[in-house]
């Protein structure tokens, strides 16, 4: 699904964007099409590999931000015997902005779902031994706007391209809440799936060979995702298990948790309640990165 | 009974390396062997490790023709694992932005003996083979209806982690996880111990003496993090390590890992404020946690004052607990 | 009261009490009997058992799924308010104009990055949209009876919405405010995109800049106030407050000039003569006739008649100095004028009325 080396050398003959081919001008900043930073191709082309766009999706409010800063902040602590380096400052900001608020104990601020307001991370990574170089552009998109998508293809076409562009896909699903009985996840994670599987236009026969990598964050509320996540999704996300059964070939499913203990307290005026990670422990955030990095690799 | 002050030997001047990450994998599970204990009762509640315990219902074995011998080797061990932390004086932040300039609350410290090392998966064993699940008397009565969700992977009374009521031998000697704060209440009740307080604690950690300097320790070991001396996220090493590891930790009396490896359970419940002054509550009642874990991706949250807090009934594979104990006078 | 006021007076300029200026859309010769039914919807996050976040959390059933997600797509998310009220107006693919009214509301559900966003949205006909003169403004303050505070939990299927056409009153604006609309006025005339940058976004500002604009403009633009810019709301003409560099860093390549207010008196504006009118009157707080004037164009007004008719405007100030020997001959070049538009043709008509009414003034009296 990735582009070749020829995608890139024509999008910077042509200031092509990476993520939607749409032309731009020599000056933007932003591509006038899809809004994915024109940076990407600037910094594309002076790489000897070919960037593999890696989507971490999921509903509204289940942690993608979180969970990709940090993961990119272990990477670039070398996590995982992983060699990381990030290509423009701009892929600095999404890490930053998480890790300076957990420290605080802040969730970071909600992802607009306006694309101009995305980070995105550009990355270079390998095994420290004797891994090969790949270069990895990670976006953190807005939930609302995955779930627009879904809903209404073209509501914003930045999703479908990135969708379309990308090597492998993270799914992250609210374990807790599909844990506590909410269907939500579920119906969720089946739409989101129906439309990768609708907008890949593989015939019935064949199965989608994009690696999904499912995460099960906030797993700390139940553990048993870390044990024996494959049957945590059959009994809890049935449907999803399903259709990931029926039409994708490659899938694996994992645990993963933030967030140690989540406290509670009420704002000044009273009316509203704010959730406080009290600390953090990490379980379970590269391991899903690992395997798609092997899958694509 | 002596009381050991200061406990150094000559490994703690040596800074251990840092460790690959060693993965257990649950499918070669090695269930530690039964133990055999005595028939005896006393000598029983020995090799239990009951030393408080014994001290504490001597007169219930006064007819026994080696009470003295017992008491005497108890108090020995008691002087051996549990050293003396000195009186002092705490500072303890309010809120959990706690900042410099933060609100802060002052507690002094009387003497107390905090154990040197945290619970381990063999001493706990010795505890469920005791009986300490189905004994009642252990658990407040409201905790009874839980009592039946204190089970382990194989639906035996146990810790979280283990299976058909054993830890895994190769993990003897690390911390007991899969806990929650009954649990460990439990088994002080069963041991004749109980659980420090923040305050005792921070005061451990702290080494907060009222001297003219009042130097206070962002960690055991001195102001800087290093992290050679405490298993935490950046340390690499994954998981759990033996309680006996990383002693160049230490605190000056020998209380290791007091940073890192797990986190332990306190007596006191977690009270922190919010910066707008509202109480910090959970789900359920919190119960602070102290000192980080093999886990802790922040160093600042792996400090002596970083204050935390879990729900009780809270299972983790990352908290364990330690015991404490009000000091004794000597017979004589 | 001088006598260019008292002949104000009698053509029939109205006036206001408190420096406010009034007036009547343009069609509502008549009180309406009947309102005109326009459809809503609601864009705000809230945490329901259907989801969490922002999305239309109720819709009256006459909006389409298209259209609910081209609104989707132009509604403002967190933290995407510049000022303590935003509104923007945008025609969608059916044609419609949907005119949305953004509000702070509380803290977001999950108490992340800030206030909630609550849009308010209402969807027009072209048709009804004309009878509010294709002012998005004069909308928002018909729908204001319905709107006492952020509904956050409004049945899912809306009732359609009968707004009345309301009179109106629009505040004056400073100098600095009107060479920004005025610049602001000219680029959307010329078709080009423009981010207005002004310290204090309001729905004020926008308003006297449609004004300035001729219908036959206004009513096809994209406009906003009081949202931060996102090339995902492709605004003709956005009034903002923001940083200038940061502005300037996510307008790059996108077609979009940027006005800065210290700027604006130098800017070029066109057409120039029109808008010199405008600031003139503005200098010389003759706000009751400008406004009098903006009330008359009507959608045959192009943006080359606009020249034509501030010369006019000239000319009638100058009817009350001309030298009465001059009257018929003027009077006669403007009897016969053929005129572009009803606005000149108003004009021409308020011309001769007061040149007639001074040529009978200063004729001698009869002989006894």
């Amino acid at each position: 699904m990735s582009g070749d080396r020829g995608d890139t050398a024509t999008a910077l003959a042509e200031d092509r964007c990476l993520i939607c081919g749409a032309a731009n001008l020599f000056d933007a900043v932003q591509c006038c099409d899809c809004l994915a930073p024109m940076a990407l191709v600037h910094d594309a082309i002076a790489q000897e590999r070919d960037p593999h766009v890696v989507s971490v999706i999921g509903d509204s409010n289940v942690g993608k931000t979180v969970y990709l800063g940090f993961l990119l902040d272990m990477l670039s602590r070398r996590a995982g015997d992983f060699e990381a380096i990030p290509k423009g400052s701009y892929s600095v900001d999404l890490q930053q902005n998480v890790i300076t608020n957990m420290a605080r104990r802040i969730f970071p601020p909600k992802t607009p779902m306006e694309p101009n307001q995305w980070y995105w991370a550009y990355y270079q990574v390998r095994r420290r031994e004797g891994g090969k170089w790949i270069d990895l552009v990670m976006p953190d998109v807005a939930g609302e706007s995955l779930a627009a998508e879904v809903a209404m293809p073209k509501t914003f076409k930045v999703i479908r391209s990135l969708l379309g562009r990308s090597a492998g896909l993270m799914l992250v699903v609210d374990a807790a809440l599909a844990a506590n009985g909410s269907q939500a996840p579920d119906f969720f994670a089946l739409k989101m799936l129906s439309y990768i599987d609708s907008m890949q236009r593989t015939s019935r026969n064949r199965k989608i060979d994009t690696p999904i990598a499912v995460v099960l964050c906030k797993s700390d509320y139940c553990p048993e995702c870390f044990d024996r996540p494959q049957q945590f999704v059959e009994a809890n996300l049935n449907r999803m298990w399903n259709l990931c059964e029926s039409r994708f070939s490659c899938v694996e499913f994992f645990g993963a948790t933030v967030v140690g203990s989540l406290g509670y307290a009420t704002n000044e005026a009273q009316d509203a309640v704010i959730p406080i990670p009290l600390h953090t422990a990490l379980r379970g955030v590269l391991d899903p990165f690992v395997w798609i990095t092997e899958q694509i690799g | 009974m002596r009381l050991s002050l200061f406990k150094r030997t000559k490994a703690e001047a040596v800074i251990e390396p840092v460790r690959r990450p060693r993965m257990h994998s649950a499918d070669d599970y090695q269930p530690a062997p039964p133990t055999r204990f005595d028939e005896d009762t006393l000598k029983r509640q020995f090799q239990y490790g009951r030393y408080a315990y014994i001290l504490d219902n001597r007169k219930q074995w006064s007819r026994h023709f080696e009470i003295d011998a017992v008491c005497s080797a108890a108090e020995k061990a008691i002087d051996e694992q549990f050293p003396l932390v000195p009186d002092g004086y705490v500072s303890l932040p309010q809120t959990i932005q706690d900042d410099p300039g933060c609100p802060e609350k002052d507690f002094q410290t009387a003497p107390f003996l905090l154990a040197r090392h945290t619970v381990t998966n063999a001493e706990f064993q010795n505890f469920v083979d005791g009986g300490g699940y189905e004994n009642l008397d252990l658990w407040p009565q409201e905790v009874w209806p839980q009592l039946m969700d204190f089970r382990d992977l194989t639906d035996q009374p146990g810790p979280r982690f283990w299976r058909h009521g054993r830890h895994d031998l190769r993990l003897a000697d690390h911390p007991v996880v899969g806990v929650c704060w009954h649990e460990a209440t439990a088994y002080c009740r069963w041991a004749g111990l109980r659980l420090p307080t923040e305050v005792e604690w921070q005061m451990a950690a702290t080494w907060r003496l009222r001297t003219f300097s009042q130097m206070l320790r962002r960690y055991p070991w001195g102001d800087a993090f290093d992290v050679r001396r405490c298993n935490v996220w950046a340390s690499g090493t994954g998981g759990t390590v033996p309680v006996w590891e990383y002693s160049c930790g230490a605190a000056p009396n020998g209380v290791m890992q007091l940073i890192g490896n797990v986190w332990e359970w306190m007596a006191s419940d977690f009270d922190a404020t919010h910066e707008a002054g509202q109480p910090v509550v959970g789900d359920m009642l919190l119960k602070g946690v102290r000192g980080g874990a093999f886990d802790t991706y922040f160093a600042a949250q792996a400090t002596s004052v970083f204050r935390t807090g879990l729900a009780t009934m809270t299972r983790a594979h990352n908290v364990g607990f330690r015991c404490a104990l009000d000091p004794r006078l000597s017979p004589e | 009261m001088n006598n260019a006021v008292a002949s104000a007076v009698a053509a029939g300029y109205s006036t206001g009490d408190n420096g406010a200026v009034a007036f009547s859309p343009a069609v509502a010769a008549q009180p309406q009997t009947r309102g005109t039914l326009v459809d809503q919807a609601v864009f705000t996050s809230i945490r329901s058992p259907m989801g969490c976040g922002y999305r239309i959390i109720a819709a009256s059933p006459g909006i389409t799924a298209v259209e609910k997600s081209e609104i989707t797509r132009w509604s403002p998310s967190q933290r995407s308010l510049c000022a303590l009220e935003g509104l923007a107006s945008y025609r969608l693919s059916t044609n419609r104009q949907v005119i949305a009214c953004s509000r702070p509301a509380g803290l977001e559900p999950t108490a992340r990055g800030g206030d909630r966003v609550h849009t308010h949205v209402v969807v027009l006909d072209p048709e009804d949209y004309a009878e509010f003169d294709w002012n998005p403004i004069a909308v928002v303050r018909a729908t204001e009876p319905f709107q006492q505070a952020p509904n956050l939990a409004p049945r899912q299927d809306l009732p359609a919405l009968e707004l009345q056409p309301a009179p109106q009153e629009v505040a004056p604006i400073g100098e600095a405010e009107l060479d920004l609309t005025c610049a602001a006025s000219s680029a959307a005339m010329a078709g080009q995109s423009t981010i207005a940058l002004c310290s204090a976004p309001s729905l004020n500002l926008l308003e006297w800049m449609l004004l300035i604009t001729p219908p036959y403009v206004r009513r096809r633009l994209a406009v906003s106030t009081g949202l931060n810019y996102s090339p995902i709301r492709p605004m003709q003409v956005a009034f903002v407050t923001a940083d200038v560099t940061q502005l300037r860093r996510a307008a790059a390549g996108h077609a979009v000039q940027i006005l800065e207010p210290a700027a604006c008196r130098l800017e070029a504006v066109h057409p120039d003569e029109w808008f010199s009118l405008v600031r003139r009157w503005a200098r010389q707080n003759r706000w009751n006739d400008l406004v009098e004037l903006l009330r008359r164009l009507k959608p045959d007004v192009h943006p080359e008649h606009l020249d034509a008719l501030a010369s006019l405007c000239e000319e009638l100030d100058f009817v009350q100095a001309i030298d009465p020997i001059h009257l018929p001959t003027v009077i006669q070049k403007y009897q016969d004028r053929p005129t572009a538009n009803t606005a000149e043709a108003w004009l021409v008509q308020r011309f001769l009325a007061l040149a007639e009414q001074r040529k009978g003034v200063s004729a001698p009296p009869a002989a006894p």
